[in-house]
């Protein structure tokens, strides 16, 4: 019998129509996997699923029965349960008190409940249940002192509590090291023998082939396909994903050697944050001309703060940083863009863009004080909507209105306006963090191909990506940062994914000592 | 677009009507003609020569501190200190107005603006630095320094400054050098058209120079701001001390051109501070939608003043409907994304689909 | 020995209402929910529990209960605008707090009266003098002949610190503000932790305006909380919404403005010595800012920590 069944489930917002008649069968015990590109409509499928979003028509069958779910707690109820891509967790909590939010056992007075929480009671609860599925937790520390692999193991240790027989994932890989993602395959295997049913969403067609029995790709609201793991191979899933052939790899093995001259120097950095905790330990490193020089690390060990200090919005209380020799530390923003410094930053809409700001004033955003566009404090806003308009023909930007607010774009089309804003600047220099997170597979194309021809002129880049697969094909070098440091660098063409696991996970492989 | 403005314009039309009726209500539960007392205060703002140019001098001050208030608010800084640097600007340039002679009227006049300029970004300058370089919320620290200045200035006026001819509390009065005076027949000064020069200034500047962009984007996306390289501590004290700076202009105009001399309440009740705060939320922080809003008030304040003398209802009904006018201000009953009327509409379809 | 006494008495007089609103203004903080209302509450508080007991011969009860409804009333104002409708919170805040005056004067203007007294009534005949320990140097004036909302405040401290930390309703107040997604898929009906946030507040501010009008003068007099609402939110703002901290705050403002108010009886510049406990308002929350900011290296204005 079928553990979830969809019947022409179809969810529109407005005019759009993000999930167009699907139809998905799960068997129960079976690892699931759903696999589709950014904005295929996987995460509405989900949200349908349990109970965030209602769908617009279209039956929900669990166990045979239809469901009309109001809320994730009606799913729960049903026995479905979600464990998110970003944690739905509270730092100031503990593990035992996040587990037990919302269903908190009372201390008992006589025969009625206090209102007083029975913490001893809880904690003993929380501390069994970890030990009987091995997860690496400890019952009484809090979150907020979590990696983010434990803060993965929590929520789903916070959907068994509750009693789930189905689990829904939503990209459970994107911020773990290749060995974390082994760990947590072999667990939901282990979850799928002890009688639990998952579904697992995900892009990454490596881990599709590795966890899963069976697979149904999504595009474009539609399902595309549904395969048995073991028939089908990567190859066929993307060209199902995308509606094309696509190159998965692009290298950058035919722009010539990396040069010898030294660009880019990082040399000492530290830097501490709000609660004084060191989480930048002397990172040094060097970028040549014509070098794309990669930043590995599972997200959360400095990297963003690295970022923060070499993109001018936190200062460094340690080290140098040099262009052509030049000192830049602690330079502000715009004067590291005045040094012709690009900058993609890591979070798109927050230090990239302003949504609710036009098109025109998000191009020249970081370059204001051009020429062209400010004169003696006033703004040339004829000019402003030339450049725009140039942007958006040249990077093929696509848009419905010209003259309207970024929020209108796709997250590819507003990374590409980002892309032509730092790109056109003729920069000697360019910082990607993160260029193509929840970007379509044809702008993480068009992405790489920039960073590529800005490589092969000789220039420098500096990439900063969690996305191991994307650093090891278009970098030159590779550090990888962990707990604040550089803990090792590698060459991608001859350094094993294993190897880099490794040093991800804070250790040094034999061969690199 | 256009249909953006149009739902501007109802958002800050719907508070004004709902405030009204509720105000009616009262004055028809009191026993008077809502229309009636409504009437007066129409025909005596709008109607007549003297009304207008009555109106136009009570506006501005409000034009000032209307567009003060949004200078600070449309960047995310939520100063209330446009109170208390109006206050002490005033006072300051009134104690120079009365106490240091100069002949040429123009050059006391001149100098009275810059005693009270200077004094407002002084006092400006505190919460400018604290919010700016120290993080410390703007909003509780202006809020409590105009309650400082103001028992500051209550010490000054009955001790140092306390004109002893005088049966109440007040300070001498400005000398005539320093004084705007009533243009021909009207209720006018000159003050007038200096308002309206400043509020013309401060309009370019919000919409058409990198000052005004920095704006937009700090309230938008102060992140973004700053990582685009506005450095948003150096704007932060930018619009603190400028929106100072128009406050003191504002005191100063309405020292020389209506009171002449403090008394303690000087800046009347609510205060031009606070009357500034309902402008710029009626204008949506708009130049354009304050210049409406700052007519339509002080128009209001014309008006009231004469509700007292034609009808049986107290003054203060105005505050009243002043503040449900700011209560109500604060929903947005149409919106592109999150308004009433699209929500229930969203409800019905659900209920539908 | 007297004049300490005197400036412990005077503080505690001045704290009742200070410490009663941030009590009832932390759970709006950790809620999320920046009630800067609490200086109009108490004002509405003080001016119905006056107006009540002025029309109201010899039903102090009445008066009581009156208050305590009318904030509650405005707290649901409050939270149907900003919690049900999505207003902005600062505007609403803001709204009440002129509103109140507004009403008070509108209603004072059409009785002819500048102030309200409660004429029937004496403040002594409801003070609780607590016998050994009124003779106690120190403790005599911090914990006798005081009315009874003081004693309440003090009971307050502790029903709020277990009700903030060691409750079900405490733990989810502190998840909606601190993480709302959480909680709304875990269930929680986060509009309801907000809402009675607010309400809680809202309370509060009714008993500490009650205590500051009727029960210390049997007067009202408009705008008489003086700023005691916002001293009160930089209490919080400096404890950071945590009872015990918030709570040593405001005795801190309140030790200071007694001893101001002590020592302008005694100084000819009285006048300006009432600015003292503003002042160092603004300085200790400065100071606790940039204490709580000390390790930052960020470089925004806007930047959260």
């Amino acid at each position: 019998m079928n553990v979830i069944e969809t019947v022409d489930l179809t969810k529109r917002f407005g005019n759009f129509t993000a999930n167009d008649k699907i139809n998905l069968t799960v068997e129960k015990n079976e690892i699931k996997c759903i696999c589709g590109e950014n904005g295929a409509g996987k995460s509405t499928l989900m949200n349908m699923l349990y109970g965030a979003l209602q769908p617009t028509s279209g039956k929900i069958l669990i166990n045979g029965k239809e469901v009309h779910f109001k809320s994730p707690v009606d799913a729960i109820a049903c026995g479905i349960g979600m464990v998110h891509q970003h944690s739905k967790l509270v730092p100031s909590l503990t593990v035992y008190e996040n587990i037990m939010l919302g269903i908190e056992i009372s201390k008992k007075a006589g025969k009625f409940n206090s209102p007083f929480i029975d913490e001893k009671e809880e904690r003993r609860q929380v501390q069994e249940l970890i030990e009987k599925y091995h997860f690496q937790l400890n019952a009484e520390d809090k979150v907020a002192d979590l990696s983010v692999g434990q803060c993965q193991q929590l929520e789903i240790l916070k959907m068994l509590y509750r009693n789930v027989d189905i689990l829904i994932l939503d990209e459970p890989t994107s911020v773990l090291t290749p060995q974390e993602v082994d760990w947590l395959i072999d667990n939901l295997k282990n979850l799928s023998r002890q009688g639990k049913t998952i579904l697992v969403i995900t892009h990454k067609l490596r881990e599709v082939m590795a966890v899963s029995d069976s697979v149904t790709v999504i595009r474009q609201g539609k399902v595309i396909g549904v395969a048995r793991t073991k028939d089908t191979n990567e190859r066929e899933l993307a060209q199902m994903m995308v509606g094309r052939d696509v190159v998965l790899t692009v290298s950058n093995e035919n722009g010539g050697e990396p040069g010898s001259d030294t660009v880019y120097e990082v040399s000492g950095l530290c830097t501490n944050n709000h609660l004084g905790l060191d989480v930048l330990k002397n990172v040094s490193f060097q970028i040549h001309n014509r070098e794309i020089y990669g930043i590995a690390g599972v997200e959360g060990n400095g990297q963003s703060e690295l970022i923060k200090v070499l993109t001018g919005i936190m200062l460094a209380t340690k080290g140098s940083v040099r262009l052509f020799g030049e000192d830049i530390t602690n330079l502000w923003p715009d004067e590291l863009r005045r040094k012709k410094i690009g900058i993609i930053p890591e979070d798109r809409y927050k230090h990239g863009l302003c949504r609710d700001m036009t098109l025109a004033d998000n191009c020249s955003a970081g370059y204001l004080d051009d020429a062209e566009i400010t004169r003696r404090g006033i703004l040339n806003r004829k000019n402003m909507q030339k450049r725009c308009h140039d942007y958006i023909e040249k990077y093929d930007i696509r848009i419905a209105d010209e003259y309207g607010n970024v929020s209108q774009c796709s997250g590819g089309n507003a990374q590409k306006l980002i892309i032509a804003r730092e790109f056109e600047s003729s920069p000697r220099l360019i910082i990607a963090c993160q260029p193509t997170r929840g970007v379509d597979v044809g702008s993480i194309e068009y992405i790489h191909q920039c960073l590529l021809d800005f490589r092969n002129k000789g220039y420098s880049v500096l990439l900063i990506s969690s996305e191991l697969s994307e650093i090891m094909s278009l970098s030159d070098r590779v550090g990888v940062m962990y707990k604040g440091e550089i803990i090792g660098e590698a060459d991608p063409k001859t350094a094993s994914v294993a190897d880099i696991g490794l040093l991800m996970a804070g250790t040094i492989p034999e061969g690199m000592r | 677009m256009r249909n953006h403005i149009g739902k501007k314009i109802i958002n800050s039309i719907l508070p004004v009507a709902l405030a009204f009726t509720i105000g009616g209500i009262i004055i028809a539960l009191l026993g008077s003609n809502p229309f009636e007392v409504y009437g007066v205060m129409i025909r005596k703002s709008l109607m007549e020569m003297k009304g207008i140019t009555r109106t136009l001098q009570l506006a501005s001050p409000l034009l000032l501190t209307g567009i003060a208030i949004s200078l600070c608010f449309k960047a995310n800084i939520f100063n209330m200190g446009i109170e208390g640097q109006l206050v002490f600007g005033g006072f300051m340039a009134g104690i120079f107005g009365s106490y240091v002679t100069i002949p040429n009227p123009v050059l006391h006049i001149l100098l009275c603006f810059a005693v009270g300029i200077a004094c407002a970004l002084a006092f400006a300058l505190i919460p400018a630095v604290l919010r700016a370089y120290y993080h410390v919320d703007e909003m509780v620290v202006t809020l409590v320094l105009n309650y400082a200045m103001a028992k500051v200035l209550e010490y000054l006026s009955t001790s140092v400054f306390r004109d002893a001819g005088s049966g109440y509390v007040c300070t001498p009065a400005v000398q005539k050098t320093a004084k705007f005076f009533l243009l021909g027949k009207t209720k006018m000064t000159a003050f007038v058209f200096v308002s309206f020069a400043v509020f013309l200034i401060i309009s370019f500047i919000m919409t058409r120079t990198k000052l005004g962009y920095s704006i937009e984007a700090l309230g938008k996306n102060p992140d973004f701001a700053e990582a685009t390289g506005l450095h948003s501590r150096k704007k932060v004290m930018t619009l603190m001390l400028l929106s100072g700076a128009v406050s003191g202009i504002a005191g100063t105009g309405w020292m020389l051109a209506e009171k002449t001399f403090y008394t303690l309440d000087f800046s009347g009740s609510p205060g031009l501070g606070w009357d500034g705060m309902l402008i710029a939320l009626l204008g949506r922080h708009s130049p354009a939608g304050i210049f409406v809003a700052a007519i339509f008030y002080s128009a209001l304040k014309t008006g009231s003043e004469k509700i007292g003398l034609y009808t049986d209802v107290p003054n203060e009904i105005v505050s009243v409907i002043q503040g449900l006018m700011i209560l109500f201000l604060s929903i947005q009953f149409l919106d592109e994304r999150f308004g009433l009327f699209e929500k229930l509409k969203q409800k019905k379809a659900d209920k539908e689909g | 020995m007297r004049g300490l006494d005197s400036i412990l008495y005077e503080s505690i007089v001045y704290l009742t209402p200070t410490l009663l609103c941030v009590l009832g203004g932390i759970f709006a903080y950790k809620a999320n929910v920046l009630n800067i209302a609490l200086e109009g509450m108490m004002l509405a508080g003080a001016f119905v529990s006056v107006l009540v007991a002025h029309s109201h011969e010899n039903k102090l009860f009445l008066a009581y209960l009156a208050a305590f409804a009318v904030c509650i009333f405005l707290g649901l104002v409050f939270s149907v605008l900003g919690v049900t409708l999505k207003g902005n919170v600062i505007i609403i805040g803001l709204a009440i707090n002129m509103l109140v005056p507004a009403v008070a004067g509108f209603v004072m203007k059409l009785m002819s009266l500048a102030s309200i007294p409660v004429k029937w009534f004496s403040t002594n005949s409801i003070m609780i003098s607590i016998p050994v320990i009124r003779d106690i140097p120190i403790l005599g004036p911090l914990f006798s002949g005081h009315p009874p909302i003081t004693y309440i405040s003090y009971l307050l401290i502790l029903v709020m610190y277990l009700l903030m930390y060691k409750t079900k309703f405490g733990v989810h107040v502190r998840v909606v503000g601190e993480n709302e997604d959480a909680a709304i898929n875990l269930g929680l009906n986060t509009k309801k932790y907000k809402i009675l946030a607010v309400l809680i507040g809202a309370g509060c501010c009714g008993l500490a305006g009650t205590d500051l009008a009727l029960e210390r003068l049997s007067l009202y007099t408009n705008n008489m909380t003086a700023g005691r609402g916002f001293i009160a939110i930089a209490a919080i703002y400096c404890g950071r919404g945590d009872p015990l901290k918030c709570t040593l705050y405001a005795i801190l403002f309140s030790i200071t403005n007694a001893v101001a108010e002590y020592f302008s009886l005694l100084v000819s510049a009285s006048l300006l010595l009432k600015v003292v406990p503003y002042v160092v308002m603004v300085v200790v929350l400065s100071a606790a800012s940039a204490l709580n900011r000390r390790n930052s290296r960020t470089r925004g204005a806007f930047s959260e920590n």
